[in-house]
């Protein structure tokens, strides 16, 4: 009994020591909180984003609701990759039934772990993802694809299962918040979107590296494919999109398979960066990293023209007669307007 | 007692824990390298030196990675672009690409070289896209160096980390 007693203080103490010791995400990198908060949030969306940083940072989901009655979340994080996107969307799909999942089709351009580049840094975008993520047969999945050959070669996987063995020498870093956000975080996101407010205009276009691989990668393209299945199991419209971006570039022959892809299995393939004039979006105005990414302003703008795709081309439903939902949303719309009016304080102070 | 052991038990554990670190990245010998103005370059590198070297770039522009750590910094040397970012330990070049045909890799080769000089610079190289060898890729254990060809001709250069290639 004893024994039994100690064991599981054990556990316990070091259960607290994991809580203080993993980054919570509270300062530049705000990134890290995006996947968790989905849970709090998950249930009753028409529309699910899934992708990299340029659906997290590029589309409003209160813009699409004000707009259109279109609920809707994103599953965004930094760099995601392909087979990311696959077990975040596996995962999804177990919370709720969304009548259209909207997948950006940048991340195809990674075909491998290690395509993406940097490795060190590769590791830390997995973390961002990965830790997020509540446990179960897809995260365990999301984990085994997007280790790096280095984790692989030390048994990394064991890390993810015990954030503490990765960061226990997070000691000397520790800060107040690491106590304060021991147990909650503050929520950074609004239905997933990643507010920002400042504006760096666009002067002169970033030198591209070349083109070097033409055809998008085997990988990538199974798991798209497994995408296309999940969602045809689950009766779900699967519309794929490259957002609106100018750098780093979305080459014509990536968009030309992407669109030939769409073609063969009947499926929505919106590339917006033709449509940008259209869209409204100024690049002098609406970005606030010199044209990477859309700032609010834009993000408002590129989700009231997708709006209009979702509802004429989808068939969505405008819910904003259903008071349940609407009541719901409203309380969201607020504090989307109260966090755009304090950070527009906080950029003009 | 019971208290003590526990105590001690997790006093190892944290310090066990502590004690391993990870190991630290370095430029592994074999991967292909690049050189200008007396300074060989190579994915991975520490930056500073090779910047240093190099001296005033033509030009200057930085994006911030995706996540907010640190920033990608593209410099500009009129025929070369060399692109950084920020390893485990400071900046460091991550990718290299040529702009014109007044500069060539040591073997040789420039943007306008033909097919057959490829092969002889490089006759290791693998070649990974179907019907003819659109790029040439030749590998190294942590960086590669893409030679991409259209119409028979060279028309692309570029050094970057290992892994781009989808022959594997």
């Amino acid at each position: 009994m004893k024994k039994l007693r100690a064991f599981f203080c054990a556990v316990v103490i070091l259960g607290l020591l994991q809580a203080l010791l993993v980054p919570k995400y509270t300062g530049n990198v705000r990134e890290g909180n995006l996947i968790r908060e989905y849970y709090d949030n998950a249930g009753g969306n028409d529309v699910i984003f899934i992708g990299d940083c340029e659906v997290y940072e590029n589309f409003s989901p209160i813009t699409l609701w004000q707009e259109y009655g279109i609920p809707s979340y994103i599953r965004g994080s930094p760099q995601q990759t392909v087979w990311q996107s696959y077990y975040l969307l596996e995962e999804t799909l177990r919370y709720e039934t969304p009548k259209v999942v909207v997948f950006n089709v940048f991340a195809l351009k990674y075909d491998t772990v290690e395509s993406t580049g940097d490795q060190s840094r590769r590791e830390a975008y997995n973390r961002i993802t990965l830790d997020g993520m509540r446990w179960s047969g897809s995260k365990w999945g999301a984990i085994q694809a997007s280790l790096t050959q280095e984790e692989r070669q030390w048994g990394g996987a064991l890390t993810y299962v015990f954030p503490i063995l990765r960061y226990h020498d997070r000691w000397s870093e520790l800060t107040w918040k690491d106590v304060r956000y021991l147990f909650k975080r503050e929520t950074v996101s609004d239905c997933g979107y990643l507010m920002q407010t400042g504006v760096e205009p666009m002067t002169d276009p970033f030198p591209s590296p070349p083109l070097t691989k033409r055809t998008l990668g085997d990988n990538s393209w199974r798991y798209l494919d497994k995408m296309v299945q999940l969602c045809r199991d689950k009766g779900v419209q699967l519309v794929l999109v490259k957002s609106p971006g100018l750098y780093p570039a979305w080459w014509p022959e990536w968009d030309q398979q992407v669109a030939d892809y769409a073609r063969e299995r009947e499926l929505l393939y919106i590339n917006m960066i033709p449509a940008q004039e259209e869209i409204g979006i100024d690049w002098s105005t609406d970005t606030y990293d010199a044209g990477l990414h859309l700032n609010v302003s834009g993000a408002e703008k590129a989700a009231s023209w997708f709006g209009r795709i979702l509802r004429d081309q989808c068939g969505l439903p405008d819910r904003r007669s259903d008071p349940q939902v609407c009541a719901r949303w409203e309380e969201k719309t607020a504090r989307y307007e109260a966090r755009k009016g304090l950070l527009l304080e906080q950029g003009d102070s | 007692m019971m208290k003590k052991r526990l105590c001690m038990i997790l006093a190892c554990l944290i310090l066990g824990l502590t004690a391993c670190g990870q190991e630290e990245q370095t430029v592994s010998g074999g991967d292909p390298v690049f050189s200008a103005g007396g300074v060989e370059i190579v994915i991975h590198a520490d930056a500073a030196p090779i910047l240093e070297a190099l001296g005033e770039p033509t030009s200057y522009s930085e994006t911030p990675s995706c996540a907010g750590e640190g920033m990608d910094k593209t410099y500009g040397y009129g025929s070369f672009y060399l692109l950084t970012g920020l390893g485990e330990d400071g900046e460091v070049v991550s990718r290299l690409w040529l702009a014109d045909d007044t500069v060539a890799t040591p073997e040789g080769i420039r943007i306008g070289s033909d097919e057959e000089q490829v092969e002889a610079a490089y006759p290791d190289a693998a070649c990974c896209e179907d019907g003819s060898c659109s790029t040439y890729w030749i590998d190294g254990a942590t960086a590669s160096l893409a030679v991409v060809l259209e119409d028979g001709k060279v028309t692309a250069i570029e050094y970057s980390a290992a892994g781009q290639t989808s022959c594997d």
